[in-house]
């Protein structure tokens, strides 16, 4: 399911599949990634997730199908894709008893051509802890590293495997910062995450994966438009009446000429429409009857909804299926 | 082979040693404490016989009056040499470090003496190690019965006197015994350990499978800590070799083929451990394994005590544990300078460390299944 992608693109993936004994982990999966994009890998663990991008990497062997960088198939030339890519990989560490900038020099010495090294800790924001062993750097700053480091020779593709794991919500956003600069300097990501939020924020295509099969693609308009519940009008403070008024009234302005109306508790009723188009109609219809409210809230479905849609299932913040 | 990979390696391993205070304690200090321990135990048991052979070359009956004597006091376990050898190939032969010869016209001198001539002396002479503490005893002890026979015989004037030659034997002391067991014991533990620990961590961290995504090679890596292995091996038995000159004076034979054996050691212990630690994923799991190799080894393999001491069933067990070879190698090279026997002890030892290096190289990768 590769959707309307423009290829060739800077990663394509064919019919791939990794098999542990009867275990599809990887069940047939085809990607494209075009060049510059941030592309998320998204879904819950033990999806298939890291073994693909794993095998992407080179680090696991594929069962069947091909993998092609830059037009290359990666058995080719393991080499010469080492040094276009750039690898965080899931839960990465480093030597405990290395110091930041050591540990840069370390992974940079490694290249035939490198980054500067003094550079790349003033882009990652690390200056000031260059001295510090990296045992001793809080888990944010740890992964600012390992960022650093998947940078240090300065390659096309960048590999993220779940990058903001057990962080806290500042960190977060610093690693997510970090990523929206890496697409403006005109990087291609790769990234595989479990919060729905972080590929909502940052890719601009999406991949969802299911027991190691793709059950969606496309951009993050596109899946909210396609799977998503369409948009939440929610009343605060209503009027008494307004909850029967709306179900009684004429909802030809709404899908299906229904109105799905929610009453919920102290004074909130929802709305569930498809268009901003609706939206304005019903505000215009509630004003028209003279019905008071305190306020109003409007919310877009979201890719937790998608996911929720697609599998029957949601995620945990820890990315569990509950 | 990129030498500049090579190098990195070696500097971070370095790095990571230098500001490891544990494993700066097991790789310098342990091996120090240990030899004292042991050097200090064993090396100073005061013996309460002390082994004298004698040489009657006069075979009259003063002379053996003379042997007789000695031979009565408990303090003295004496042997008689032939009078036919030659002390000086006996000694070599049988690594013996005390030998009184009684010379010819003993018993002639010390009659003519007695008689009042005072100008007839005979001397003794000894044949001894200096090298070895014993020996300073054996002769303050000869020293004084010579001294009381002269009193009793002519109420205090010299007849018998002493001769003392330096002999130095290669008999040793526990101390020249134990500084090879105790290098071939911190080479190995250092190799084992340090690949264990180091395998588990690195990937327990990911860090393997981040090195995979990198131009480096794993047979890179592999000589890259092998190297670093060899510089600690060096580093260690530099300085056990030093504090056992300057604490116990003992002075051993660097023999090149002294090199070789801690060079193949060095291979032999760090393949094997690339080998088992396959096996493992946790921290505790591999100290466990690391312990399970060294462990045996360290008790059965001679490194404290002669191997030819302990039961039969023992001894067989032991030769088939290569630090057995290694010990056994390092003594014939350290201690009897014997090229050709630590020869024979290196082929085995080199053999194994071909085999489980390769194997080692070959059946691991930092690919996940």
């Amino acid at each position: 399911m590769t959707g309307s992608r423009s290829s060739p693109g800077i990663i394509e993936v064919k019919d791939l599949v990794k098999t542990y004994g009867e275990l599809n982990a990887v069940d047939g999966i085809s990607l494209v990634i075009e060049e510059g994009e941030i592309f998320a890998f998204l879904g819950p663990n033990g999806a298939g997730k890291t073994t693909t991008v794993e095998m992407i990497e080179g680090i696991r062997t594929p069962t069947k199908g091909s993998i092609s960088i830059m037009g290359t198939d990666i058995g080719r030339d393991p080499t010469g894709m080492k040094k276009m890519i750039g690898v965080l990989p899931q839960e990465f560490s480093s030597f405990d008893k290395l110091k930041v900038r050591e540990t840069l020099k370390f992974y940079a010495s490694l290249y035939s051509r490198s980054k500067d090294v003094d550079d790349l800790l003033k882009m990652m924001n690390l200056e000031e802890h260059r001295k510090k062993l990296y045992q001793n750097l809080s888990g944010g700053l740890k992964q600012r590293v390992g960022i650093a480091v998947a940078l240090v020779n300065d390659p096309k593709i960048v590999f993220l495997d779940e990058p903001t794991t057990g962080l806290d919500p500042q960190a977060r956003q610093e690693v997510w910062k970090v990523i929206k600069d890496l697409k403006r300097e005109g990087k291609t990501v790769f990234l595989t995450t479990h919060y729905m939020e972080e590929a909502q924020e940052l890719a601009d295509h999406i991949a969802i994966i299911s027991h190691g099969k793709i059950i969606a693609e496309g951009t993050v308009d596109e899946l909210i438009d396609r799977y998503g519940k369409g948009i939440k009008l929610t009343f605060t403070g209503a009027h008494p009446k307004l909850a029967s008024f709306l179900a009684d009234a004429d909802c030809g302005i709404m899908n299906n000429g229904e109105c799905d109306v929610r009453p919920g508790k102290e004074g909130q009723v929802s709305v569930v429409l498809d268009t901003k188009d609706q939206v304005l109609g019903i505000l215009e219809l509630v004003k028209g009857a003279g019905l008071h409210y305190r306020g109003i809230n409007v919310r877009r479905s979201n890719l937790e909804e998608v996911f929720l849609t697609l599998s029957g299932e949601s995620l945990k913040s820890g990315g569990e299926m509950k | 082979m990129n030498p500049r990979h090579i190098f990195s390696v070696f500097l971070v391993n370095i790095r990571e040693l230098a500001r490891d205070k544990g494993g700066l304690f097991f790789t310098f200090l342990f091996p120090i404490l240990l030899m004292l321990l042991f050097g200090f135990i064993f090396s100073d048991t005061d013996e309460t016989v002390y082994d004298v052979h004698i040489q009657d070359l006069d075979g009259s009956a003063s002379s053996m009056n003379f042997t007789g004597m000695l031979g009565s006091m408990d303090v003295f376990d004496v042997s008689i040499i032939g009078s036919e050898e030659s002390v000086d190939d006996f000694i070599e032969k049988n690594d013996v470090d005390f030998v009184v010869v009684i010379p010819e016209g003993y018993e002639r001198s010390l009659f003519i003496g007695v008689m009042g001539d005072v100008n007839s002396t005979v001397n003794l002479t000894v044949k001894y190690d200096p090298s070895i503490q014993s020996t300073r005893v054996k002769m303050s002890i000869l020293n004084s019965v010579l001294q009381e026979m002269n009193r009793e015989i002519t109420g205090g004037r010299n007849i018998v006197g002493l001769t003392a030659e330096n002999v130095f034997t290669d008999s040793f002391e526990y101390i020249d015994f134990f500084i090879p067991g105790v290098i071939g014991l911190t080479v190995m533990t250092g190799a084992v350990f340090g690949t264990i620990f180091g395998d588990t961590e690195l990937r327990k961290k990911g860090i393997f499978r981040k090195l995979s995504t990198t131009p480096i090679s794993r047979g890179e890596w592999i000589l890259s800590n092998m190297l670093f292995q060899l510089f600690l091996a060096a580093l260690a038995t530099a300085e056990i070799l030093l504090v056992g000159w300057l604490v116990f004076g003992s002075v051993l034979h660097l023999n090149p083929i002294f090199f070789v054996i801690i060079i193949f050691e060095a291979f032999a212990f760090t393949g094997l451990s690339m080998l088992v630690v396959r096996f493992v994923k946790e921290a505790q799991a591999a100290s466990a394994l690391g312990n399970a190799i060294t462990f045996p080894m360290m008790f059965l393999s001679g490194t404290f005590f002669a191997v030819d001491g302990m039961p039969g069933f023992l001894q067989t067990l032991a030769k088939i544990l290569p630090l057995y070879y290694v010990n056994e190698g390092l003594r014939d090279a350290m201690i009897f300078n014997d090229t050709a026997e630590a020869l024979e002890n290196l082929v085995p030892i080199a053999i194994f460390a071909v085999v489980v290096f390769v194997a080692g190289v070959f059946l691991t990768s930092w690919k996940q299944d």
